[in-house]
């Protein structure tokens, strides 16, 4: 019974066509296909379960339709093809293609073989759903016998093989056309017989030179025949040599493809890919075997130096020291170096970029890489990465994928960096404190110098002259030039402190009221000159400070002069000059007071007057940096220094810990280094 | 015009200095020496005398002495000779060569150091730049520049009363130099020795003062400079 759908062509109603097994007698089909003697047409199922059964099957397999109807269509095949999964390809092939056609022996109900011609039609409803496959089966047994005789009335088995290719139209096209691949067929023991045009190529030999040799001893590598021989004696549990070792794989599989190394006649080495196959008889005995061989040698070497390369590549990857990792255009994480794996745990291979970093997200490092991706250019970027309280430097590289990025771990440069721009800020402050100094230094200096330099010429031409000198002249002169150096020396004295990199020296216990003293000294002399009153008043009790003396006797020695200046600036006379100094310590912190008389800082000069060089005097009296000098000094000792903008008059305010964390420290290490080791 | 025969104004706020320097100036037969205190009262005394020198300090209270060449510049009217006293960096001596400073000296100094700057500043053309300097400089200056005149464009030469600056990319550092430079549009090659007075190293661009030219364009160069009469000593 054949369904109408696919045989007739006539429509069936959607029920009719939703399952097989319904037809009708009346159906003429049906009785054509029931008349049927030559052919065996019957349905499958989708699954490969016999639904119907003609009488030609009947006859030709064997089987009576009750038999045979619900079983699975695989029993009409011999073992070695079910083993293969031919009945399962062929129905994947029929579904896939529409129809499918091969040729093989079959199995009769009684057991005996029969060479079939199948034709496997899928069958399918309307909607396209597969509803089964209808099988027609010719038996071309006799067709099959008579040219077997006919092969056996030709000497041997290899004619044989050369007649059972010429059958088959693919294996014939492989036969005769191809040069590139070498095809050698054996008799059972290994007796080459058949040796092609791509076998001579391939080999060196001419086909006349190895027909009736035996096989493997000539162009197979006897090492490795014996290793794969002893490997295959303990797999099948007897000693399998020789020739067995091509054979005895095939006998288990009846197909075999391995490598195996062909040595060319003039020795040099050739990778093939055997296939090995057994050649049958009608009756199912092995009449010889069929070895079809592709060089690889090539393949291989490339696939080798790929893998060489690439087992390079990656171990140079996994041990960098920087993250590497790759991105798909979807952002996918395709692959994350060892580094990778261990600086980013949130990282996973197949997971999305921004699910895994959502850090990123919404952050300019987001944009240029969406940048990068889009418009596949390469990037450079820092990133400090909060999760992982870590700074990133990395760049990003376009790549066939999408995206590769290389990351380094830089946050131990960036804290480094960070000390280092501080230093830095500081030694540009204290350079260009120094040249503004030098600057101003020399033009004070030469002032007085080209004075003495100038009288004492004068006083040199005039004792050229030959004429009497007036003692007044000379005098003069000389009280000129005394005054003059008088000046300079006290324009030097003013510099001490600054002259040289007192940041240098060690932390150690000093008495502000010595520093106070030793500050005041240099400028007393300078106050009394003009007028203005020194008003000192230290509490009694303030503990040593430890401290870079000199240092803070150069902040002191700055904040009197710019009371000094501010004081003679200021159009006041008289009693109501003064500069004031205080001194008090509380709370472990010292704190001492510049007070001036001066008119006070203008509020809009207020915030800027810790800028370096930044000056509200006249030309000549000040650099501007002193401040700003002296504001890093007190900075550097944990303290600070700013105006008091609380107070009528101008009043700078300097705050130092009288302890403080490093110097304690440092005097805590001092003290643990055993006696006499630090002399 | 002699030193000798020069109206000399020199302006410095120590009074001892300008007493100094005055006293110079009158021994080697100044006919009339002005001081001035500061760059304002300067100015005062220029407008008032035909001044044919200035000497003036850098620092000084009131007006210092790049604002009295400033503003002297802006006057425009016949200007002196000035010579600079400042020996230090905190003067953009590019500018002040490009105002028509001729020299700067620096305190302390000789009278002798003094008076040859200031006699140099009021030599004729005529008679400058007729000897090589006595050592060959070490470097040289070779280039190409294929306009000549004021304008401030890169492959141009621009000529001061004393000297030239140009582009150039080469290496170059204050101090003596040879130069060579192939004036295409002129046909003319400029060549002889001076300082590098000024580097701009962002700019490319050098200050070259002229101590000695070749006789092959000497006479060619004053020409160019008299027709010019440029105010610049060195323009920028």
């Amino acid at each position: 019974m054949l369904p109408s759908a696919e045989l007739s062509g006539t429509g069936l109603s959607e029920s009719e066509s939703a399952g097989l097994g319904v037809f009708t007698v009346e159906d003429p089909f049906q009785l054509l296909v029931e008349a049927v003697v030559d052919y065996a047409i019957f349905l499958l199922d989708p699954q490969g379960i016999v639904s119907t059964w003609n009488s030609g099957a009947e006859r030709i397999k064997g089987y009576r339709a009750e038999e045979i109807i619900g079983e699975h269509f695989s029993v009409l095949y011999p073992e070695e093809a079910v083993l293969r999964g031919v009945p399962a390809y062929e129905l994947a092939a029929a579904a896939a293609e529409g129809r499918h056609e091969d040729e093989g022996w079959r199995l009769r109900k009684d057991g005996s073989r029969l060479w079939a011609n199948d034709v496997i039609t899928a069958l399918r409803a309307p909607d396209g759903s597969l509803i089964g496959f209808g099988k027609v089966t010719r038996d071309l047994t006799e067709r099959q016998l008579a040219e077997q005789s006919l092969r056996e009335s030709n000497d041997r088995n290899a004619r044989g093989v050369v007649e059972l290719a010429s059958t088959n139209s693919y294996l014939k096209s492989i036969f005769n056309a191809s040069s590139l691949v070498s095809i050698i067929a054996t008799d059972p023991a290994g007796t080459i017989t058949i040796f092609n045009r791509g076998a001579e190529l391939m080999l060196g030999y001419g086909s006349d030179e190895v027909i009736g040799k035996q096989t493997p001893a000539l162009f197979h590598l006897a090492n490795e025949v014996e290793e794969r021989g002893r490997a295959l004696s303990q797999v099948l549990g007897r000693r399998v040599h020789g020739f067995e070792v091509f054979t005895s794989c095939i006998d288990v599989e009846g197909y075999e493809n391995e490598e195996w190394i062909y040595i060319h006649k003039d020795g040099h080495q050739i990778i093939v890919s055997l296939s090995l196959s057994v050649v049958r008889g009608e009756t199912g005995e092995t009449v010889g075997f069929l070895g079809v061989a592709e060089d690889v040698t090539e393949r291989r070497r490339a696939a080798k130096e790929l893998a060489t390369a690439y087992a390079h590549v990656s171990s140079v990857l996994e041990s960098t020291s920087n993250c590497v990792v790759t991105i798909s255009r979807e952002w996918k994480l395709l692959y994350g170096n060892r580094k990778a794996l261990e600086s980013l745990p949130d990282f996973e291979v197949g997971k999305n970029y921004w699910s895994c970093f959502p850090a990123v997200l919404g952050t300019p490092t987001e944009t240029l890489l969406r940048k990068a991706m889009a418009e596949r250019c390469e990037i450079k970027y820092e990133l400090y990465f909060a999760p992982y309280e870590t700074w990133f430097r990395a760049q990003g590289f376009p790549t066939d994928e999408g995206l590769s990025l290389f990351f380094s771990n830089i946050t131990e440069e960036k804290k480094m960096q960070e000390q280092l721009d501080v230093e830095q800020l500081l030694r540009e402050k204290r350079i260009e404190a120094l040249s503004h100094m030098a600057g101003g230094l020399a033009h004070e200096i030469s002032n007085p110098l080209a004075i003495i330099h100038g009288r004492a010429s004068d006083l040199r031409d005039l004792a050229a002259a030959e004429v009497p000198i007036a003692v007044v002249e000379v005098r003069t002169a000389c009280d000129s030039i005394l005054k003059t150096a008088e000046r300079a020396s006290s324009i030097l004295r003013g510099l001490r402190g600054f002259a040289r990199e007192a940041n240098q020296d060690p932390m150690a216990l000093a008495s502000i009221y010595d520093i106070a003293d030793e500050s005041l000294e240099l400028q007393q002399s300078r106050f009394d000159r003009n007028g203005i009153e020194v008003r000192v008043a230290l509490d009694a009790g303030i503990p040593p400070l430890l401290c870079r003396e000199t240092q803070i006797g150069q902040i002191l020695t700055n904040l009197l002069n710019n009371a000094f200046d501010a004081i003679v600036q200021s159009e006041v006379k008289g009693a109501d000059r003064w500069m004031g100094l205080t001194a008090a310590s509380r709370d472990g912190k010292i704190t001492v007071e510049v007070t001036d008389s001066g008119p006070g800082v203008a509020d809009h000069f207020k915030a800027h007057l810790m800028e370096p060089f930044f000056t509200t005097k006249e030309l000549g009296l000040g650099m501007g940096v002193g401040l700003s000098l002296s504001r890093a000094i007190a900075q550097d000792h944990g303290g600070t220094l700013m105006l008091c903008s609380d107070r009528k008059n101008t009043c700078f305010q300097l705050v130092l810990p009288i302890t403080q964390d490093a110097a304690k420290q440092e005097a805590a290490k001092q003290e643990a280094e055993p006696a006499g080791g630090a002399s | 015009m002699k030193l000798s025969e020069a109206t000399v104004l020199v302006v410095d706020d120590e009074p001892a200095l300008r007493e100094i320097f005055a006293k110079w100036l009158v021994a080697v037969g100044c006919g009339k020496v002005h001081t001035a205190a500061d760059g304002l009262a300067a100015l005062a005394v220029l407008e008032a005398e035909p001044i044919d020198l200035l000497i003036t300090d850098l620092r000084m209270p009131v007006m210092d002495g790049v604002t009295l060449v400033r503003r002297l510049m802006e006057t425009g009217a016949s200007l002196p000779s000035i010579v600079f006293i400042s020996g230090f960096g905190d003067v953009d001596r590019k500018e002040m060569y490009a105002l028509g400073v001729e020299a700067f000296i620096a305190k302390p100094f000789d009278r002798e150091e003094l008076l040859g700057v200031l006699e140099r500043a009021l030599a004729e053309r005529a008679s400058l730049w007729l000897t090589p300097m006595p050592v060959v400089p070490r470097q040289t200056m070779q280039f190409e520049a294929c306009c000549f005149g004021g304008v401030k464009d890169k492959r141009c030469l621009r000529l001061g009363r004393g000297g030239f600056s140009a582009h150039y990319a080469g290496p170059l550092s204050v101090g003596r130099v040879a130069f060579r430079c192939l004036l295409a549009s002129e046909e003319v090659e400029l060549a002889g020795e001076g300082y590098v007075r000024w580097r701009s190293k962002t700019a490319e661009t050098a200050g070259i003062e002229f101590v000695f030219l070749e006789p092959s364009c000497r006479a060619w160069l004053l020409e160019a400079i008299a027709a010019a009469d440029p105010r610049s000593f060195i323009p920028e």
